[in-house]
């Protein structure tokens, strides 16, 4: 983060890499990501029956 | 007819952008976290500049909200061009924003549509199946067709 002319200056690479670091261990919303995992099969077999 | 929408900032499968509106600048960000091999959760919210954590639940009032959902569905529709195997997962943290992403889908029209495959959970359903957009979803997962 840098300030010029007293303004905030925001570096969106800067940020990312803020993100990344922050979560690169764990899930960002771990209850939606486990909702995601248990409907994972389902929506596998829709993909399976439409690409027939 | 697209919405507006924001432009962005991506490194890896990370999309930021800055929501300009009544109530001043926030940064917003778009994850797609892996689940599987080609299947990604979509993970928005509001970026806190100090720690880097992520909030879905905010609310900023800063008049922009379809624009900002905009932002979010153009995002996808990067991240799948970049991805064309890739499979995406995505809802928002409350109805209302849900019911906006599935507007936003709508007003691009039927030659837009035919280029996805999109799945959803019908409200009061716990099964997905093929999206009829008559009817209101809880979440989505969308690809390429």
């Amino acid at each position: 983060m840098k300030t010029k002319s007293n303004a905030l200056v925001l570096d969106p690479i800067e940020l990312i890499e803020k993100v990344k670091k922050r979560y690169e261990n764990a899930p960002i919303f771990p209850k939606k990501m486990e909702e995601a995992k248990a409907n994972l099969h389902l929506y596998q077999k829709l993909h399976q029956q439409y690409e027939k | 007819m697209k919405a507006e929408s924001y432009d962005l900032t991506s490194e890896d499968n990370f999309y930021l952008f800055f929501s300009i509106g009544t109530k001043g600048v926030f940064p917003k960000i778009i994850v797609f976290e892996t689940i599987t091999e080609n299947v990604y959760n979509l993970a928005f919210g509001d970026l806190n500049i100090i720690n880097g954590e992520i909030s879905d639940l905010s609310t900023s009032n800063n008049g922009d909200m379809t624009k900002i959902m905009a932002t979010v569905i153009k995002s996808i529709i990067i991240f799948l061009e970049k991805n064309p195997s890739a499979i995406v997962n995505f809802k928002g943290s409350t109805t209302t924003r849900t019911k906006l992403y599935q507007r936003i889908i709508v007003n691009y029209g039927s030659d837009f549509l035919k280029k996805y495959r999109i799945f959803g959970i019908e409200e009061g359903k716990k099964e997905p199946s093929i999206v009829d957009f008559t009817k209101n979803y809880t979440e989505f997962n969308i690809s390429n067709a």
